[in-house]
């Protein structure tokens, strides 16, 4: 695969979610990506955009984020700045997936699920900016196919 | 995402297109819990043309189980493509929700529910 690279930058606004989407699925096609990868990265992204929509944006003021995405050989490195309120997803306690329905939270699934697809996290707050920088790994990956890695080779490091 | 809702007998039956996501899953929660509201007990969702979820569908799906299971009710999902089963997986949600390989099959597991009680 040849060095590729997408950058753009989108209001923090739920309807933006279709154009995230987009951009995604037309990169992955461009580079082509397999195609269970593209799912995987939009389900990240849309799980971090979604929630800084919902909590991290104050009334009043308009928001931005800006979505950098490179690939380099077989490794997708993707960086995610924006303006909202801080807030380390790293941080977050993991859903406890194994109690019964009743007992069953919604809460944090979504950044277990990036947790999940993605093979690399940071987070650092620069200023006024949430940085996240995450690496997902596609080496040996056919169409169809995702890394497979435990929890634990998640190198994950934050401020 | 397009949604459509049916009923065969006491069943109802949701099929779900596309993209299930922060975007869609508001008008997909006003269905299945209108629905549920009305006094339906046996829900059923065919996921065989759902390209895409979120965990914003989880959440819908998570709260629509507890609520039909305080009025003895079931929900069944059937015909997941691998992509949204996997998403299944990842959250443990085929721990507890009754996944089926056809919307036959989803069909006939409500038999085993009432045959179970």
């Amino acid at each position: 695969m040849k060095d590729k690279s997408l950058t753009f930058k989108l209001k923090c606004r739920m309807k933006e979610l279709d154009a995230l989407h987009r951009k995604i699925t037309e990169f992955g096609r461009r580079t082509g990506l397999p195609a269970k990868s593209v799912l995987e990265i939009n389900l990240a992204l849309d799980e971090l955009f979604t929630n800084l929509v919902s909590y991290g944006c104050a009334e009043g003021n308009e928001h931005f984020v800006r979505f950098s995405i490179t690939l380099k050989a077989d490794d997708l490195f993707i960086k995610m700045e924006d303006t909202g309120t801080a807030f380390n997803p790293l941080a977050c306690i993991p859903p406890d997936l194994t109690c019964c329905l009743t007992e069953r939270a919604i809460g944090g699934m979504g950044i277990h699920l990036v947790r999940h697809v993605m093979n690399h996290l940071a987070y650092r707050r620069c200023g006024k900016v949430n940085i996240l920088e995450m690496k997902k790994c596609l080496a040996g990956l056919a169409c169809g196919e995702g890394p497979k890695l435990p929890a634990g080779m998640k190198k994950t490091s934050a401020d | 995402m397009k949604l459509t809702e049916t009923k065969q007998s006491d069943i109802v039956i949701f099929r779900i297109q596309g993209r299930l996501d922060s975007n869609t899953s508001t008008a997909f929660e006003d269905k299945i819990f209108s629905a549920i509201k009305a006094g339906a007990k046996k829900v059923l969702l065919d996921f065989s043309d759902l390209e895409y979820i979120s965990s914003a569908g989880l959440r819908i799906i998570l709260k629509a189980t507890k609520d039909l299971k305080r009025t003895e009710g079931h929900l069944v999902l059937c015909a997941m493509q691998d992509y949204v089963k996997e998403v299944f997986e990842i959250s443990g949600f085929d721990t507890f929700l009754p996944i089926m390989p056809s919307v036959g099959e989803g069909i006939q597991a409500f038999e085993s529910f009432i045959a179970s009680h």
